[in-house]
């Protein structure tokens, strides 16, 4: 008896209808290979690729036959993966039927159809073939079970213009993944809702604190002019014009695939602006009690005002000057939006989200704003004590701009400076006001030794400015990195690593980073981390250069700069998902090498 | 107030008009956009064209102590010979049938089971051990196969091959074996080995069985799942 014959007309009187059940066309009791359908004609597999990182399987299944989801399987066939540099993600798989079995429990199975998604990372690059080999494994309902199938099948990716990178798994998710996860997959509105929750949130953090007086900078140097109206409609102005700014620099830096934050915290640009601040600083102080050459402080004052009481289009152009400033901080919103605009292309949903993430952050300057015209009085002293509070306000945010352009032991002498005139100037006030004089007397003294404090402490080698005598910090070495500079260099390190058994870990970092630099100071100089990682192989890449080999090395990652810290187990694969992006405190550092399988679960 | 509209609709404007740039950089020169995504099987392993064998194939596999053990040794006047794998739900679920058939008609009908477990020796063994099996088993892996093949057996679990006293094939039952079917069958098996039946007309008469009994099935199953009750399982 031939099979394939019968087999064909078995299904063609499944197709008239004569049959009713497909699966149990039952024509003899002796050619049992009639009954069922062959397994390649039960399970009809496909699979093509959709874009330059995605491959799609698919299955045809034949009625009454159905594929188990947890038998489910690919790899790449590493014969067409000389380099090794294509990595396959998860299976994306739909949610299938429940099949209880009394066997095994109950099982996810599919009927009739399945697709199945496949991301894969891969570098930039043409046309190119790979192999996988893709094993399954179904049944029939009526009783039959093939045994699990696996099919080679050879795929052509097209070409990809950018290097492209695994979504994350399920299970552990970073805060940026998920993030990217809502961008990609959530409702708009819903989207929109939580980035713009989270553009609140941010507002409350140092990123866009500094924000505020810069605007209560503007907004206080509209003097008597100022309405509650106006003063809402200029926080308006300087709100948009940073949401505009972070809207189109995200979708910019996707698109040109550098690190435009990097660019923005080059240390001239940064200087420059600490500079402005200092001038808008001295412009404060200057109209009324600092007494500068007459020259300088006329043309000051002019720019200043120039600045901030003229054009809206002026106070536009500020706030999306300081949106660069501020995303210094690499906030994980802004990553995951960069992360999500990058992969998909899909400007309209990451533009959107950093748009909404801006307004929210944008919010509590908006209150300020309007607040600030209502309560601010027409006219008088007030105002002047206002605008000097300001222009302390506006120091600190200079010494905040240009502390990371300094060596360490001069960071305290210059955090001094701003503490120091503010307290001149609580002694100036307490002299002037004649009710509750005594409170600024008392702040003029805490300040001043505040100041004294803090230019010890840098004597002595302090240079966290909220902690001016402790000094432990700066006395422990810092952590014995090998510096790498190319893919290369890596490869070569993670090999030597992993021959050895040792789990690597690969420290992005830059000289305008302040989170790299937190890292070392704070996290990477406690005693659990360091014991965590000893006998690791501890790797930094110095992108400050930012030139190609670190491009090179960026895109391999598929990441736009530092702060990142990745992983790699002692079997010299990385731990994709357990990347770190920003700072992170020393206990949470330990509890995600745990949480990695990279360190013992109990200290 | 002008101004303040004025730069609102500023703002506005230099977004749509970044995006909708974007979006044709995006259309005109991605390579996304154009895909020619071509996929070809490197092979697809042609399988031969079995057919089932008129007498019991000579195969030899080991046994649950590990000696090679020929399946024609069996000393039986019906022999049941049972492909399954551990993986296998239907092959676990007919195991009960089986032994309860060799505690019914082993000494009446001279029946012998023999288990073929095509499947990883431990996990045979450990699964065999658990369950209480005791009726002779062989185990194979890659000669597990073989003797598939030689049976004239797709790759596919599980199967029941009935043997008469002089070896000839009566009878092959793909798929789980239901209690209805197997009492039918045995039935002819002991006609045709005490010389009531022809074999001819017992194969022919099986298959009719066969077919009668998997349409009902069928029909159980389907108004079964209408009605959501169960499945449609007499034999158990």
């Amino acid at each position: 008896m031939r099979r394939l014959p019968l087999a064909a007309l078995t299904l063609a009187l499944a197709a008239i209808g004569t049959v009713a059940q497909g699966s149990s066309s039952l024509i003899g009791g002796n050619g049992p290979e009639q009954e069922f359908l062959p397994v390649d004609e039960a399970f009809r597999f496909d699979a093509s690729a959709t874009g330059p990182d995605k491959i799609v399987l698919s299955w045809q299944i034949a009625d009454g036959y159905y594929l188990y989801r947890s038998r489910l399987k690919a790899i790449i066939d590493e014969s067409s993966n000389p380099e090794r540099d294509v990595q396959l993600g998860q299976l994306q798989l739909p949610r299938g039927k429940d099949k209880e079995d009394e066997f095994f429990g109950r099982q996810e199975v599919y009927y009739h159809a399945l697709e199945a998604g496949l991301p894969l990372a891969r570098p930039a690059g043409g046309v190119r073939p790979l192999a996988l080999a893709v094993t399954y494994q179904g049944c029939a309902d009526a009783g039959l079970c093939y045994p699990p199938e696996t099919k080679r099948i050879l795929i052509t990716l097209p070409a990809a213009s950018g290097a492209a990178t695994l979504p994350p798994v399920d299970g552990f998710r970073s805060q940026q993944d998920r993030l990217a996860d809502v961008i990609r997959r959530a409702g708009v509105a819903k989207m929109l809702a939580v980035f713009f929750g989270l553009g609140l949130l941010l507002a409350f953090t140092p990123c866009v604190l500094p924000m505020v007086p810069i605007l209560s900078g503007i907004i206080a140097g509209q003097g008597t002019r100022l309405t509650r109206r106006r003063a809402f409609a200029l926080s308006m102005a300087y709100v948009l014009g940073m949401a505009a700014t972070y809207t189109l620099a995200g979708i910019t830096v996707a698109k040109a695939g550098f690190n435009l934050t990097a660019t923005f915290q080059n240390p001239w640009i940064v200087g420059a602006f600490a500079l402005v601040f200092v001038a808008l600083a001295l412009a404060m102080f200057g109209v009324y009690t600092i007494q500068m050459p007459a020259g300088i402080q006329t043309r000051l004052s002019r720019w200043s005002n120039n600045q901030t009481s003229g054009t809206y289009t002026g106070v536009a152009a500020m706030g999306a000057l300081s949106a660069l400033i501020v995303s210094a901080c690499v906030a994980p919103p802004l990553i995951a939006a960069l992360i999500v605009i990058g992969q998909t292309g899909d400007a309209l949903r990451g533009g959107g989200a950093l748009f909404a993430m801006a307004l929210g952050m944008g919010t509590p300057l908006l209150v300020v704003g309007a607040a600030g015209g209502h309560w601010l009085p027409k006219a008088g002293p007030w105002m002047d004590t206002v605008k000097r509070f300001f222009g302390v306000l506006m120091l600190l945010v200079a010494v905040w701009l240009a502390a990371r352009l300094f060596p360490a032991r001069w960071q305290l002498v210059l955090w001094a400076i701003p503490i120091a005139i503010a307290a001149a100037l609580f002694w100036q006030l307490s002299s002037a006001v004649r009710r509750a004089g005594w409170i600024a007397h008392a702040a003029a003294i805490v300040l001043t030794g505040y100041a004294g404090v803090m230019i010890v402490g840098a004597a002595r080698g302090a240079t966290d400015p909220l902690r001016p005598l402790a000094t432990t910090a700066s006395h422990t070495p810092a952590l014995p990195f090998q510096r790498i500079k190319t893919v290369d260099d890596l490869e070569r390190a993670v090999a030597t690593a992993a021959s050895a058994g040792k789990p690597v870990m690969l420290d992005f970092y830059a000289d305008w980073c302040v989170s790299c630099i937190e890292m070392e100071r704070y996290t990477f100089t406690d005693p659990r981390v360091r014991q965590a990682l000893a006998g690791w192989t501890l790797l930094q890449a110095d992108v400050t250069a930012h030139d190609g080999p670190d491009q090179a090395l960026l895109k391999h990652f598929g990441i736009f700069g530092p702060p990142t810290i990745a992983f790699y187990g002692p079997d010299g694969h990385e731990r994709r998902d357990y990347r770190l992006v920003g700072f992170v405190k020393a206990a949470d550092f330990v509890t995600h090498l745990r949480a990695a399988g990279l360190a013992p679960s109990n200290p | 107030m002008p101004g303040m509209r004025m730069i609102v609709l500023g703002a506005l404007l230099a977004i749509t008009g970044g995006l909708t740039g974007y979006g044709l950089y995006n259309r005109l020169f991605s390579e996304k956009a154009v895909i020619n995504a071509v996929s070809s099987p490197i092979e697809s392993p042609e399988k031969q064209d079995r057919s089932i064998p008129d007498r019991l194939p000579d195969i030899t596999l080991a046994n649950r102590d590990g000696r090679p053990t020929a399946i024609r040794s069996f000393d039986a006047r019906i022999l049941v010979v049972n492909f399954w794998a551990t993986w296998c739900a239907p092959c676990r679920r007919e195991i009960p049938l089986l032994r309860q058939l060799r505690a019914e008609r082993g000494r009446s009908q001279g029946l012998e089971i023999v288990g073929v477990a095509v499947d990883f020796r431990d996990a045979v063994l450990a699964y065999a051990d658990r369950i209480g099996l005791d009726y002779p088993l062989l185990i194979g892996e890659e000669d597990g196969l073989e003797a598939l093949d030689a049976f004239g057996v797709p790759n596919a679990f599980p199967a029941s091959v009935f043997v008469d006293r002089e070896q000839r094939i009566v009878a092959v039952k793909l798929g789980e074996l239901h209690a209805d079917e197997a009492a039918f069958i045995l039935d002819r098996v002991h006609d045709v080995n005490e010389n009531k039946l022809d074999l001819s007309m017992a194969k022919q008469q099986i298959a009719r069985k066969l077919q009668e009994l998997a349409s009902l099935r069928a029909r159980q199953q389907a108004e079964g799942d209408a009605a959501r009750v169960g499945s449609a399982n007499p034999g158990h």
